[in-house]
């Protein structure tokens, strides 16, 4: 017999944003009911020699990371690009991965039905 | 601050699927740490646009050393480096080779699928200009 494949059903939204907007990510993020955010601090690199000789090289960032479910990622991540005019060059990115299995726990904080570990 | 509105989501993920953009790879190199600039050189060198770093510590085999008994575990970074998957292998070669990371010890490197991606418009608009 065929072995099936399984999907995990959410993704893994990453957003990184210049230091200090991070704030904004969480709150809309919490503004629509995702509310296990991390938050990192780290930091870019800036693509001029000249920042780097006048000392702007590196660009603080924030790196926020949490769980989405898949139906709402896309909407999501559309909302963020918007929202936080991630269209001006070099002021941010959001992007998703699929992450490739995850515990029990974590499927039903994200509200996800689990019938006999099939979904 | 905005919401999504729940009964347009289907439509949105329409658009979004239109402009689904499924040839972008997430690189990611964990490096003991003040490496990194060796990374993203070699890196932006290899035609990366640039990465963000971020401060961690490791826990392997290899960062088992003690002083007086008390544990040390060195200080690594993580650099992320989002890439067209065309070329996602010859800049994680270049990383490979800039960082010696066939060597034990020396550090690791991975890359991972992005579903979805938004905030990249310099990227898209130079690779067109290149077409």
């Amino acid at each position: 017999m065929k072995k099936q494949k399984m999907k995990c059903p959410f993704e893994v939204m990453i957003v990184i944003v210049n230091r200090g907007e991070g704030e904004n990510v969480i709150e809309l993020l919490e503004n629509n009911h995702i509310n296990q955010v991390l938050k990192l601090q780290g930091r870019g690199t800036a693509k001029s020699e000249m920042a780097d000789i006048f000392g702007f090289g590196v660009v603080e960032r924030d790196i926020i990371a949490c769980f989405i479910d898949e139906d709402r990622s896309k909407a999501l991540v559309e909302l963020i690009y918007t929202d936080l005019h991630l269209n001006v060059e070099h002021s941010g990115l959001v992007f998703t991965l699929q992450p490739s299995s995850a515990t029990l726990e974590l499927l039903e904080s994200l509200n996800i039905e689990v019938q006999n570990g099939k979904n | 601050m905005a919401k999504i509105n729940y009964d347009k989501v289907k439509e949105v993920n329409k658009s979004v699927a239109k402009t689904k953009n499924k040839e972008f790879d997430l690189i990611v190199v964990v490096i003991n740490r003040g490496f990194s600039d060796y990374i993203v050189d070699a890196a932006r060198d290899a035609g990366a646009s640039g990465g963000t770093i971020i401060n961690g510590r490791g826990t392997g085999v290899h960062e088992n050393d003690s002083v007086l008994g008390v544990k040390i575990h060195p200080e690594k970074e993580l650099v992320l480096i989002l890439v067209y998957r065309d070329k996602r292998n010859e800049i994680m070669k270049k990383i490979c080779e800039a960082s010696n990371l066939n060597d034990e010890g020396r550090g690791l490197c991975f890359s991972m699928p992005v579903s979805d991606i938004a905030g990249i418009n310099h990227l898209i608009n130079k690779n067109k200009k290149k077409k």
